[in-house]
């Protein structure tokens, strides 16, 4: 397998302004110096509490957002520099699901309308084509086809999710970034969107870059991982390797807190102290050290670097 | 005798389009120091019962019918002074959004001291302690301190420690809390799960868990009704509803979840339950999982199976089992 899409220490500072002037007063480490590879026609997981900057790396791939610093190479090309036409053709082969089906749709537009836009935008089919395709497009993620002239308010969570995953597959995209995306949805529902997503993937030979707060449903999904904490990521390789073996404190707690079915099997909670600190003021040298159990001296001062432990990249002075 | 008793509880909204029908027939009971939680999806009639319980159904919504029995008392027929009395002060709720639930122009110690004060006895410097008192209980560091901050100066873990800590300032017989950590990270969720299973038992209440996870459920609760279209479906120990659920929804539900561990390294398709929950107004007769359910037949088409004991102590509503 080749790689698809790669990020080389990839920055997003945001700066804080505030008084009437608009002074600089601060700057939020929203994404701080990431590189990660993502093999073509792999599930790549990645996790991590809110604020640590998973969503943004997910809006600095699609160039939502500029990115402070890095390069985001996709397919060869690096995104990070291309004009607004070339990204306009970039942008065909990026396509992303968002975790909100109600505020992700326009409500005044047809369903067909909401899906063929972007055939029309990208000149892929002759207009009298456009419905056809829509409606293949609709029985693809299993809607009815009468769908098309409806509108979104139409539909519940679920099947809005379906139309939003409908439109993003219209273009036939390389990667589908996948923001959180059954995470809105009831249990009985996440489980027919998780199976029709890697049905898609089976079909299109898709690619997933795919964001998630849920442990459970990231690794019953994903080949490989990262797990993200305050703009960094702390561990990366394998998913099930990561899973039975978490080598960075940090995955190791995150992993230890989720529920479990089976009380008696679970392993021992490990339960952190304190909050997540401000991405605006991150702690000096290892970002996780307030919080860690293992810490030591040298983890105040020292930043440890992502290297090589165990078969995987961990950022950790003392891994498990 | 249980200390809690809901029987037979109806709750309906009267809108525009019809009467929706959230909780059709409801009976629960809670016992003195135990956990039970309700879990079931958006819609199911979890939250309502529990604001029927507290008689804070919002408009356009109306407890019809039932019977809600606290300490022999009957809640529905208190007067609106009796009622705000046991309120907080003997049954107190928190919410799954702290930052809605707080006044954002308060600061937490006034808050908590209010709850204090509206239902003690106390003088206001006694309030005030225990308020600091409440805030170090929960764990919410240098409290002298953070008493004086507002809400949006806490971090949503901070916040949910602050209503935890006015919910049982008033030590409380009955903590209902409707989702209380569905807004928070998976390491703060385990420090508030933690937090909430600690002070249950240095106080010796009662709570009643709402949430739509299972795994809180097996990890938390001694007790569980799963909730499905308004009714309870299944109702029995947390044990038991995992090794031997018997309702095809409870089934479904814990088959549909991917599990962690892996067999022979192979992810296998998820057993997802298909179509969606029904439409609440004008129901249709008959089990109201039945288009859903993969034991469906004739029987289940025409009358909507009751609760009944299949085994000692264990309740489902199926004609299947």
């Amino acid at each position: 397998m080749t790689e698809l899409l790669m990020l080389k220490n990839l920055k997003k500072h945001f700066s804080v302004q505030s008084g009437i002037f608009g002074k600089q007063s601060g700057t939020v480490y929203a994404v701080d110096g990431v590189d990660l590879s993502i093999k073509s026609g792999e599930t790549f997981g990645l996790v991590g509490e809110s604020g640590c900057g998973k969503s943004t790396i997910a809006r600095l791939i699609m160039r939502f957002i500029e990115p402070t610093s890095g390069s985001i190479m996709f397919d060869g090309t690096d995104i990070s520099q291309l004009n607004q036409k070339g990204l306009k053709g970039g942008r065909r082969k990026m396509q992303m699901i968002f975790q909100d089906p109600y505020a992700s749709l326009n409500p005044r537009m047809t369903v067909g309308d909401i899906i063929g836009e972007a055939l029309t935008i990208h000149n892929l089919v002759e207009n009298r084509e456009k419905d056809k395709t829509v409606s293949e497009l609709l029985d693809i993620v299993g809607l009815p086809r009468d769908s098309i002239n409806r509108y979104p308010h139409e539909f519940s969570g679920g099947q809005r999710q379906r139309i939003g995953i409908a439109r993003a597959l219209a273009v036939r995209p390389g990667i589908v970034i996948a923001d959180e995306p059954i995470s809105a949805l009831d249990v009985s529902i996440q489980a027919q969107i998780l199976n029709l997503l890697q049905n898609l993937q089976k079909e299109f030979n898709l690619t997933y870059l795919f964001i998630a707060h849920d442990l459970r449903v990231v690794e019953y999904l994903s080949d490989s991982l990262a797990v993200m904490y305050l703009g960094k990521i702390v561990e990366t390789g394998n998913a099930s390797e990561i899973y039975s073996h978490p080598v960075h404190p940090y995955t190791e707690a995150l992993l230890s807190a989720i529920p479990s079915l089976d009380v008696e099997k679970r392993k021992k909670r490990i339960l952190l102290k304190g909050d997540i600190p401000s991405p605006m003021t991150p702690p000096s040298g290892c970002t996780f050290h307030t919080r860690c159990i293992y810490a030591q001296e040298r983890c105040k001062s020292e930043v440890p670097l992502l290297i090589e432990r165990h078969g995987r990249l961990a950022a950790c002075h003392f891994p498990l | 005798m249980p200390l809690l008793e809901v029987d037979n509880l109806h709750t309906s909204f009267f809108t525009d389009t019809g009467e929706l029908k959230a909780v059709r027939g409801v009976n629960l009971s809670l016992d003195k120091g135990k956990t039970l939680g309700i879990v079931g999806e958006s819609g199911c009639g979890k939250s309502v019962t529990a604001l029927s319980i507290m008689r804070l159904v919002p408009y356009p919504g109306k407890i019809v019918q039932g019977e809600i029995i606290y300490d022999s008392k009957k809640l529905l027929a208190l007067t609106n002074e009796e009622m705000r009395h046991i309120r907080g002060n003997e049954i107190s709720m928190i919410f799954q959004e702290p930052m809605t639930s707080l006044n954002p122009v308060i600061t937490i110690g006034e808050q908590i001291r209010e709850a204090i004060e509206l239902h003690q006895k106390v003088k206001k410097s006694d309030a005030e302690k225990k308020a600091i008192d409440m805030l170090q209980m929960v764990g919410i560091p240098s409290p002298e301190k953070r008493k004086k901050e507002y809400p949006h100066q806490l971090s949503g873990g901070m916040r949910q420690r602050v209503m935890i800590a006015m919910a049982l300032s008033c030590t409380p017989n009955i903590l209902i809390a409707d989702e209380p950590t569905t807004a928070l990270d998976v390491t703060i969720q385990a420090q508030i799960l933690e937090l909430i299973k600690d002070l249950q038992q240095k106080i010796g209440m009662a709570v009643m868990l709402i949430t739509h996870d299972l795994g809180i459920v097996a990890e938390t609760t001694d007790n569980v009704a799963v909730m499905y279209a308004g009714k309870i479906v299944e109702y029995t120990d947390t044990k038991s509803i995992f090794k031997e659920s018997l309702h095809p929804y409870t089934i479904g539900l814990i088959e549909s979840l991917p599990s962690m561990e892996k067999t022979d390294g192979k992810r296998k398709p998820l057993k997802a339950i298909k179509g969606m929950v029904p439409g609440l107004i004008n129901l249709s007769s008959g089990c109201t999982y039945k288009e859903r359910c993969p034991l469906g037949d004739e029987e289940c088409m025409t009358k909507e199976p009751e609760l009944r004991a299949i085994k000692k102590n264990h309740l489902a509503a199926c004609y299947k089992i």
